[in-house]
């Protein structure tokens, strides 16, 4: 795998590997499932994680780590989540776009497996072999179907090391394609009838499991049998509601993005926060002092959010030569917002014009903020 | 440790000590479990248990087998003199005077339950030896000076309350580290589950040791301001006073707070003189009120989960109680669900129980915790989003969790407080308690007297107690008979009217403390704003002012956040009567009201422009309620009710693409108020009817909404009569029975008179004379019997075949 500085976006595994290695250390004494690299405390404390540094020692060397958060909303679903994959049904992760449920899982998979890359990307293309396993055509024909002509998928390398293979956008597959995934889940047994005895039952290995996770607000996305659904354990990601709590998470990510991209700005969190007030009141369709508001049609998730901060930080770093400005927000705001519905961009003026406008003489940020909204249209 | 922890694992030696200190934690079926085994075990002499002294007499009532828990001692002060200076100032006004009351409930898992049935059983002498209530507050005033005693000072000073227990700093930072949710998890992982296995006198141990620090986390005026010091000292007085009646060994039973401070204190002996007439009684409880839900200070979540493992612990033989009652309760749960038709499979129940007991162990637990339990429900029986289909199961888990018992006792009930309530208010309200039905007529609107006699029945209807019922009056919930200025009541008083007193003793002391607590749980049972809406005018129906006035921000909060049209234009109805009857029924608190109409309106008209898109399904209903709120906006007189808002709104929404019958109520509301004329009309029904085949069907739907807004355009428009008339004319056959059941319904908002007018018109613009007037058909009086006759036999078989 290339380093991460080579890389746009590292998967977690290498990002935290120190985090990974000082947890793994610290937890040799704990009992764990079967194949798993942490345990399930270890794997808990790398998602949500520590107050105090953890010591480790790397080419004989004393270190310490600070074990960082990973996601931030309700800790007890996590707990739920890492005993859902140490029993034998898969966890899947539904709510909202953009409510972080492919980061949690990612993270997880890191977590346990040490791997987070062995994953199938669902669309409405997706077939059958490419969550199982196909041929290498070639060797195919010249030595007949063996073990060396078959090109295994997420699924069949998952059963067979015994690691988490992650579905994303399950419900993005046909019906019938998601529907191949039951009796594995079930069984934990994947049948490979090309294959002479013993090569063609594969024994699912301890340690295998699926995280799947699923948009429950989208266009495109296929229902699920109940077949399905029973073989899962469900858990719903909910946007944040913690304002404070989303504008310190926007400003880590763009500070940690702005850092990626070789710029030393600084993300002024009290500006990042009219953000979010904005995102909250919007998606929740009432302001902080309880005035109903139309929300948008568009999805006001924190990814949405933090690609706006993001977007708005190079804005003011490239044009206005500033750390992130209100206007530049306002700017970035709209793309965001207004998408195919025109009607959303009437809803955000109004928005700005009865709830914004109040709050215009409160501070300076919100006197701009409010002031940039001419830009909206 | 310090020296006086030190000196407390001195008193843990039964053999060592005559007086043995057992602290509990009250509702805690581990405790009861090491007491009962105690007391078995070494059979104490006397048992002194930390209930109210003056509440010895019920002793045998409560040890009684007849007796079932829960069950509680109600312990009550009527303030008639204003001793305390709080008439008027807690209470609504100076003439109600305050009613101070403390609660000792026994669930059958509660540690002072067993103890006492166990001593009783025991032969053992058995005693409360709480302060009274009424000396408990003349103490507090004594300390209190100058100032009145607060709310929060008597809530904190309920003798079980367990405040000092869960609310420290050290508590906090054991909760937090141990990754708990609160103190109820923390104390079911580390004294319920893994205490049960320990020996008792290791239990004791660990209890000493968390109420020793939680006891030092508060100072000595906190603790005596809450008159925790003056309690002791009355409680080590009776210890005394049993020390020397009795040779044998005594275990003193009281909460662990007191438990670590008890055995330090120097005091004499000294008897406390029963009273003449007792302010103490038995009455029945019930598990919601011993859960938190209605505010008990001791409260526990799940009252029945304990009580289910409480039964499996006194089997003795079963080591993992909590275990087997997480698993009756995931399954009894899922047998429940699968009843009201949520798909839960007998495959997960047993992922359920396997992931709890996961769970279990990935939190550090032996045994399943309530928390364990809702979390496996959460993750195996919730099959989609937690916030739309897991409400309702979330919902169930925790009312099963809770249970329904109600307790049973033994006494008479004539002292009862609810019942003595009843009849203090019947006397007052010149109610007379007669067997044989009586006609009451009430003057709601004239006379004070009356609006609190209604207020009573009002209440006495909604806790079921057969005694009273509505015959005639103004009916705010279905918005009938408003005009009506007097409500026409039946009384008729049976024992059973006493019997349900007694089912609602549970729920409080008076008549208007258990109607408020069983709207409470009815508003805690619902998130459904037009439900909340009905309970909000309920409680204004029944006086429950303070509990109007909670309501008020829970419906206002429901409305803030509520999308649906239909259901918000219902509960902006509500409002608009409670503000138009504000007399009656809103004498205090009118500003909030104002304020709901004002949102409710607001929020209302604010989806008007989303009902273009609205589902087929919902139409009727939909435009049933623009008129409602058309007809509010024309007819009240209210501030909040903006004409210019609403007219503004429907002319921005009204476009083509509006299903017909929404274009017709639109088009029918302008024209009411002038904003279009009859020409526009006349275009839009033109464009349905001579449009394509696909929408002259559309044309009956924009007559009907037309007509549901405003029937005088029909009447007072020749012109749109022709036009109505020459498209029917031009309609090809087919088409024209197609469109007739649509036809019908929106004519049939005509009264018989216009209908003929109509027909009069029609005539007229047809060059036909009318050949029968309907004013001149006068039928004779043995039509009128026989059809009358017909029509009272078609109603008894409507009745008899349940149609």
């Amino acid at each position: 795998m290339p380093s991460s500085e080579k890389i746009m976006r590292s998967p977690p595994e290498i990002k935290n590997k120190e985090e990974l290695l000082a947890l793994k250390q610290e937890d040799e004494k704990r009992s764990k499932p079967a194949n798993w690299i942490l345990s399930p405390k270890a794997v808990m404390k790398f998602i949500v994680g520590t107050k105090e540094p953890i010591k480790y020692i790397i080419d004989s060397q004393k270190k310490e780590v600070q074990i960082t958060r990973k996601f931030y909303g309700d800790d007890i679903l996590i707990q739920r989540a890492i005993a859902t994959l140490a029993s034998n049904r898969g966890l899947l992760l539904i709510g909202e776009p953009g409510t972080a449920k492919s980061w949690l899982s990612e993270h997880l998979a890191a977590a346990i497996s040490g791997d987070s890359l062995n994953i199938i990307q669902g669309t409405a293309g997706t077939t059958e072999d490419q969550i199982k396993y196909s041929w290498n055509y070639a060797l195919l024909l010249a030595k007949g179907p063996s073990l060396e002509a078959m090109v295994p998928a997420p699924l069949y390398k998952g059963m067979e090391e015994g690691k988490i293979v992650r579905f994303e956008e399950i419900t993005r597959c046909p019906q019938e394609v998601q529907d191949t995934i039951i009796s594995i889940l079930s069984e934990k047994v994947l049948a490979i009838p090309e294959l002479p005895p013993p090569a063609d039952i594969l024994f699912a290995k301890p340690g295998f499991n699926i995280i799947g996770t699923a948009n429950t607000r989208d266009r495109g996305v296929n229902e699920m049998s109940s077949a399905l659904k029973r073989r899962f354990n469900f858990e719903t990601i909910s946007p944040l509601e913690s304002i404070e709590e989303e504008t310190r998470l926007v400003t880590e990510q763009t500070e940690y993005f702005l850092v990626k991209s070789g710029l030393q700005r600084e993300v002024p969190q009290d500006v990042v926060e009219l953000l979010t007030t904005t995102f909250n009141e919007l998606r929740r369709g009432v302001s902080e002092d309880g005035r109903q508001i139309d929300q948008p049609t568009a999805v006001m998730s924190t990814a949405e959010a933090v690609d706006v901060s993001i977007n708005a930080s190079l804005y003011s770093h490239y044009i206005e030569d500033t750390p992130l400005s209100p206007k530049s927000l306002v700017l970035n705001l709209i793309g965001t917002i207004v998408k195919d519905n025109r009607e959303d961009l009437e809803k955000l003026q109004k928005y700005f014009d009865i709830i914004i406008k109040a709050r215009k003489d409160t501070n300076k940020h919100w006197n701009e903020y409010y002031e940039a909204s001419k830009y909206l249209r | 440790m310090s020296e006086s922890l030190t000196k407390l694992q001195k008193f843990l030696d039964w053999d060592e000590n005559r007086v043995f200190y057992f602290p509990v934690r009250h509702h805690s079926p581990t405790c009861a479990f090491h007491l009962s085994k105690l007391i078995e075990e070494y059979r104490p002499e006397a048992v002194l248990i930390e209930g109210p002294a003056d509440a010895n007499h019920l002793i045998p009532a409560i040890a009684d087998s007849r007796t079932v828990p829960p069950v509680a001692i109600y312990c009550y002060y009527v303030d008639k003199n204003n001793k305390f200076g709080l008439n008027g100032v807690l209470t609504p006004n100076d003439e109600i005077p305050m009613r101070f009351h403390s609660w000792y409930p026994f669930a059958s898992f509660s540690p002072e339950y067993q103890a006492l049935k166990a001593a009783v059983t025991g032969g053992a002498e058995v005693r409360f030896i709480d302060l009274p209530l009424e000396d408990r507050l003349n103490h507090q005033r004594k300390i209190a000076g100058e100032k009145l005693l607060t709310r929060d000072i008597l809530e904190n000073s309920q003798p079980w309350a367990e405040f000092f227990l869960e609310h420290n700093r050290y508590v906090s930072l054991l909760i937090e580290k141990t990754f708990c949710r609160d103190f109820n998890e923390w104390w079911e992982h580390f004294f319920e589950i893994e205490g049960y296995t320990k020996s008792w006198q290791d239990f004791v141990w660990s209890l000493y040791n968390l109420a020793y620090i939680s006891r030092t986390m508060h100072p000595k005026d906190y603790l005596q301001v809450h008159a925790i010091l003056e309690r002791e000292k009355f409680m080590l007085q009776q210890i005394k006073l049993v020390e020397e009646l009795f040779p044998g060994k005594i275990l003193v039973v009281t909460g662990a707070l007191h438990s670590v401070a008890l055995p330090f204190l120097k005091g004499k002996k000294k008897a406390y003189k029963q009273p003449k007439t007792y302010n103490a009684v038995l009455t029945p409880y019930s598990y919601l009120r011993l859960s938190e839900k209605t505010g008990y200070a001791a409260g526990v979540p799940s009252p029945f989960f304990y009580q289910c493992t409480w039964q499996r612990m006194k089997e003795h033989t079963i080591s993992n109680p909590f275990d087997e009652t997480g698993l009756f309760a995931l399954l009894q749960l899922s047998r429940n669900l699968q009843e009201t038709s949520s798909a839960v499979s007998t495959a997960d129940s047993i992922n359920a129980y396997s992931l709890a007991k996961n769970l279990a162990a990935f939190r550090g637990r032996s045994q399943i915790a309530r928390e364990d339990i809702l979390d496996a429900i959460t993750s195996c029986y919730i099959k989609g989003e937690r916030d739309v289909v897991g409400v309702e199961i979330l919902r169930q888990a925790e009312k099963f969790l809770i249970g329904e018992e109600i307790g049973t006792i033994s006494t008479d009930v004539s002292d009862i407080p609810i019942i003595e309530d009843f009849n203090i208010q019947t006397k007052k309200n010149r109610i007379k308690l007669l067997e044989e039905p009586k006609s009451l007529r009430v003057e709601i609107y004239k006379r004070s007297s009356h609006r609190e006699k209604s207020r009573f029945l009002h209440q006495t209807v909604f806790l079921e107690l057969g005694f009273a019922e509505l015959e005639k009056g103004p009916n705010l919930l279905f918005g009938t008979d408003l005009h009506l200025l007097t409500e026409q009541w039946t009384v008729v008083w049976d024992p059973h009217v006493n019997a349900k007193l007694i089912e609602n003793a549970a729920y409080g002391s008076t008549v208007a403390e258990a109607s408020t607590n069983r709207l409470k749980e009815a508003v805690a049972a619902t998130s459904n704003p037009v439900q909340l809406t009905y309970f909000l005018l309920r409680s204004a129906q029944m006086g429950l002012f303070s509990l109007f006035d909670e309501l008020i921000e829970v419906v206002g909060a429901h409305i803030s956040t509520n999308q649906d049209f239909i259901a918000t234009v219902d509960c902006l109805k509500i409002f608009v009567l409670l503000a138009s009857y504000r007399e009656v029924f809103v004498p205090k608190n009118y500003r909030p009201v104002l304020q709901l109409v004002d949102k409710a309106f607001t929020n209302s008209i604010a989806k008007i422009p989303d009902l273009v898109n609205a589902p087929e399904e919902q139409i009727t209903d939909i435009t049933d309620r623009f008129n409602t709120l058309s007809q509010l906006v024309l007819t009240s007189d209210l501030a909040g009710l903006d004409e210019s808002l609403l007219l503004d709104i429907v002319k921005r929404s009204l476009t083509k693409h509006c299903h017909p019958k929404i274009q017709g109520v639109f088009m029918g509301l302008l024209y009411t108020f002038n904003q279009i004329n009859e020409a526009d009309i006349i275009n839009t029904f033109e464009g349905f009817v001579y449009g394509n085949k696909n929408i002259i069907k559309s044309g009956s739907d924009f007559l009907e909404g037309l007509f549901l807004l405003n029937k005088s355009v029909l009447l007072t428009s020749s012109e749109l009569r022709s036009v109505i008339n020459k498209a029917i004319n031009h309609m090809p056959g087919e088409l024209f029975i197609q469109l007739l059941p649509g036809l019908r319904k929106a004519f049939n908002r005509f009264t018989p008179r216009e209908t003929n007018f109509i027909a009069d018109k029609l005539a007229e613009l047809l060059g036909m004379k009318p050949s029968l007037k309907l004013d001149s058909i006068i039928p004779s009086s043995e039509l009128l019997l026989g059809l009358s006759e017909l029509d009272e036999t078609i109603m008894e078989r409507i009745k008899k075949w349940r149609l």
